[in-house]
């Protein structure tokens, strides 16, 4: 133990010395508060646009509020006024569009995960649902298929190239320096001297990705003590790849090969396992179950779509009134009735057709999860995407939000519609409730 | 001399045990990654024909209804892939595959098969530009990234020098090695797309001097790095010196600049949100035509120029249903306010395939898959090319629907159209923007990767007079 402490504190210094390693971790460091700063940036202009969606939201029902109050005896009053109180809307225009947002959890910014393939906030009213769904952020879609530079993808990537740098000559330096000898004629044996600089240099991995995760709460301004858990979570995630890198370059220095050849055994690691690797098996996974046709619901809906409008009332009485009777008001049907039955139809066969796809989805995932462990770099990003809450799953858990709020709306919206009533300044007052904070 | 020392190189690349394997290694990828390709794509033709035939059939199948029921309801533009696309898949993926085109409204293509994956995907995948982007480079540094530095280490240089050969001649030798080596990797790559499009049934629609294009960018952005590789290791003192720098080259060029310089360009140049998007389209919309507003100036205006033109006072009298006539005009309308708002965010995407062209002089891999993406037809170029083809039609479509109201509707109550109607509305035919065209657009791109071509070769030449023997 002591000769290992001894050897740890002459390597130290031998490194300390050479300016590589201080290269090195200039290198990192300066990467990583990069990744940190870019991810920042990107975490804000969503929160951005989230406050901006948020302030219009209130706008427009302060508006509201206000058109309730008006003096309808003065004819050009009653426009506003029917735009507040009628739960259709005003001609073309709907009654209200609700925004619903998918808060930035705390650890976005060091992983932007998926995050920016899918709209951070969904407008949505009581028509269908699916339609409203149906859309995307305008985005340059080479930036998405580039791909962020964030500390993420500082740790997946450059970490292990830190880790093949600092180990590749941990042996092969003595022998081409002529030290090896010198070192064979000690009392101390040889594996304890390779064991005590390696596990220097492991030290070194480990403080400085602890270091850089601690920056990436400092600068983004993440609170560790109300996040100690997936600090120390991440924390733990990382150590394990490192470790996993560490063992590799282990293997690699046990074959005793030059210090040219270790550096390309563990580069050729490294592409195999972060580049290669990831790549293959998607292809592969694609060629070999490729994703659903999802047009083909497009076109199912379309002509739903075109049905429901062909035969309107028939769909209402055979359809509609079966599923939902507490909606049923008998023969008495009209317009915004049959209209708006029309949309909780539509949402059903879309829900339908989603469920169905979506398993699909999900039992194609669950094969690459199977095979996940070919890539190792891709699986320590899935989890600390999952981690930090911005993988496809978090999405899929705020589509779930999307949903109850929506239905929600209807329990609120349908009574009026189907009794043919207004809402009154009270309940719209309720309905300012439901604007999310 | 140099021919000797060539063959010389040459023998040298046979004999090492670890230069066979990778060189196998790598042939046996771009083989997989080819093979898997073809499915890939034959799966996804067979899909896009399928959802042509669907979405036109659903189209003509309608029952009798009236056209403007019809043109809300709409049809679909999907997306056609282009043979080239099954070596460079580009954007597809974050892009949609069909665009709904209804009356009244743009819409976005949706259906981002990117959504669809888990974040494993966004590592890419090993489709042949993938091989030859990122591995072919790195497998040819493996093997050369010693070619000199060896004769250093070794000694064997001097006794080469003494035989009467310059440095230069040494350079150029390695040089023309590597290069052969490359070729013959280039040959196999060629050799199996042709296979492939021969399985597949012809390359449909590929002109040959096209593909030769295509596959000129690659050859010679393999040909820079044959160049700097020697250079590289004939400035180098030892042979891991020489891997380091060629690798930090390769990870800056391939990795590092890519990325730097697509978040340099959404920083400088950021798309609007959708929200404020719609919302400045819905402000300019307000106060004009929609079609079913009677009642505005606009709506107004338009009817007063309507009955001029027709010579009579009042709506009863015009010949044709005037209701429409306003859809007509609403459409035409709209689709304008529509252009402008996507042009201005076309403007930006322009800036920022500025950011994107200019970075080509730090990394020539960019400049290469601007190139190879732009003949693919896998581009952003090529999307937004597809969705204003698609716009076009879709007020050419509503106009065809709203005129066949105007034409049959008048004093006919709840007008209906019969299906005819449906099957002789004119049908989206989409042409691929011509390969002239396209190249005429990446000049730019291609003068970057030339430069770098003849830059690092006259670097290496010139270099190699200096090269210091001991």
């Amino acid at each position: 133990m002591k000769n290992l402490l001894h050897i740890c504190r002459f390597e130290w210094k031998n490194l300390w010395r050479n300016n590589t390693l201080i290269i090195l971790l200039l290198v990192f460091f300066g990467a990583g508060i990069y990744g940190i700063y870019f991810g920042k940036f990107e975490i804000q202009k969503q929160e951005d646009r989230m406050a901006t969606v948020q302030e219009y939201e209130r706008q427009q029902f302060d508006s509201l509020l206000t058109w309730v109050s008006l003096d309808t005896s003065i004819k050009a009053n009653q426009i506003n006024f029917r735009r507040a109180v009628s739960p259709t809307g005003e001609g073309r225009s709907k009654h209200f569009t609700y925004y619903v947002l998918h808060h930035t959890p705390p650890l976005a910014g060091l992983c932007l995960g998926q995050r920016d393939l899918f709209p951070v906030y969904y407008g949505l009213n009581v028509t269908d649902l699916a339609r409203q769904m149906n859309i995307g952020e305008l985005a340059n879609p080479m930036k998405l298929l580039t791909g962020n530079f964030d500390l993420s993808y500082v740790i997946i990537f450059l970490l292990p190239l830190l880790i093949v740098a600092l180990f590749y000559d941990l042996y092969a330096k003595e022998k081409e320096g002529g030290t090896l000898t010198l070192l064979q004629s000690q009392s101390v044996k040889l594996s304890t001297v390779l064991m005590g600089k390696g596990l220097l240099r492991l030290l070194i991995v480990l403080g400085s990705a602890t270091g850089l995760l601690l920056l990436g709460f400092l600068l983004q301004g993440i609170s560790l003590g109300q996040n100690a858990g997936i600090f120390f979570q991440s924390l733990g995630l990382i150590y394990t790849y490192c470790l996993f890198w560490t063992a590799v370059m282990a293997g690699i220095i046990a074959l005793r090969k030059s210090s040219a050849t270790s550096a390309i055994y563990g580069l050729g690691i490294w592409l195999l396992l972060t580049m290669i690797s990831p790549a293959l098996l998607n292809l592969f996974v694609s060629a070999k179950t490729p994703l659903p046709n999802r047009t083909d619901s497009v076109h199912e809906l379309r002509t739903l779509s075109g049905k429901v409008w062909g035969s309107p009332r028939s769909f209402v009485y055979d359809q509609f009134y079966p599923k939902y009777p507490e909606y049923d008001k008998g023969d008495s049907i009209n317009f915004n009735q049959w209209y708006y039955a029309s949309f909780t139809l539509f949402d059903d066969k879309a829900n339908s057709l989603n469920q169905e796809y979506e398993s699909q989805v999900a039992k194609r995932n669950q094969l690459l999860k199977k095979w996940q462990w070919l890539a190792p770099a891709a699986m320590v990003h899935e989890n600390f995407s999952s981690i930090s809450k911005t993988d496809r799953e978090s999405h899929i858990r705020f589509v779930k939000r999307i949903h109850e709020f929506h239905d929600d709306l209807k329990n609120t919206y349908y009574p009026k519609i189907f009794d043919d009533e207004n809402f009154n300044k009270t309940e719209l007052m309720e309905l300012q409730a439901k604007l999310e904070e | 001399m140099i021919v000797f020392i060539a063959k010389f190189e040459l023998l040298r690349y046979s004999r090492d045990g670890h230069a066979r394997l990778l060189v196998i290694c790598t042939t046996l990828m771009l083989l997989a990654s080819m093979v898997l390709s073809i499915r890939d794509y034959s799966l996804s033709q067979d899909q896009y024909q399928e959802n042509l035939l669907q979405s036109r059939l659903n189209w003509e199948s309608q029952a009798e209804k009236d056209p403007h029921d019809a043109a809300h309801d709409g049809t679909y533009a999907i997306e056609p892939i282009y043979p080239l696309a099954m070596l460079d898949k580009g954007i597809q993926q974050y892009t949609g595959q069909v665009i709904h085109l209804g009356a009244h409204e743009r819409k976005q293509s949706t259906l981002n098969q990117a959504k669809d994956h888990s974040g494993l995907f966004r590592f890419g995948e090993l489709t042949p530009n993938f091989v030859l982007l990122y591995l072919f480079p790195i497998l040819l540094i493996f093997l050369g990234y010693n070619t000199f530095t060896e004769e250093k280490e070794a000694q064997t240089i001097r006794l080469l020098l003494a035989q009467g050969a310059t440095t230069t001649q040494l350079a150029l030798g390695k040089w023309v090695a590597l290069l052969i080596l490359m070729m013959l990797l280039f040959i196999v790559y060629c050799l199996s797309v042709v296979l492939s499009y021969a399985y597949l049934g012809g390359s449909s629609g590929i002109e040959i001097l096209e593909w030769l294009i295509f596959n000129a960018s690659y050859l010679i952005y393999l040909i820079v790095f044959v160049s700097l590789i020697v250079l590289v290791s004939s400035r180098s003192k030892s042979s891991g010196k020489s891997l380091v720098t060629l690798l930090t080259f390769w990870i800056l060029v391939t990795l590092i600049i890519p990325k730097l310089s697509s978040n340099l360009a959404g920083q400088l140049y950021p798309f609007p949100s959708l929200q404020t998007f719609i919302d400045n389209i819905n402000e300019d919309q307000k106060n004009g035509l929609n079609g079913h507003n009677f009642w505005n100036e606009a709506a107004q205006d338009f009817q007063q120029k309507v009955l001029q033109e027709y010579g009579v006072k009042t709506i009863e009298e015009l010949p044709v249903d005037y209701g429409g006539l306003l859809l007509a005009e609403g459409e035409k309308y709209e689709s304008e306010i529509y252009t402008k708002h996507f042009n201005l965010l076309k403007a930006q995407y322009h800036k920022q395939r500025k950011v994107f062209r200019l970075s080509g002089f730090l990394s020539p891999f960019l400049s290469v898959r601007f190139l190879s993406m732009s003949m693919a037809r896998t581009d952003y170029n090529f999307q937004w090319h597809f969705e204003e083809k698609a716009e076009q039609y879709r007020v050419v479509l509503n106009t065809a629907l709203n005129m066949n109201i105007a034409e049959n509707a008048k004093g006919v109550e709840r007008y209906k159209a019969n299906t005819e109607v449906w099957a002789n509305a004119p049908k989206f035919e989409y042409q691929w923007e011509a390969s002239d065209q396209i190249i005429k657009d990446h000049y730019f791109e291609y003068s970057i990767i030339f430069a770098w071509m003849i830059l690092s070769f006259l670097a290496m030449v010139v270099f190699s007079r200096k090269i210091k023997v001991v």
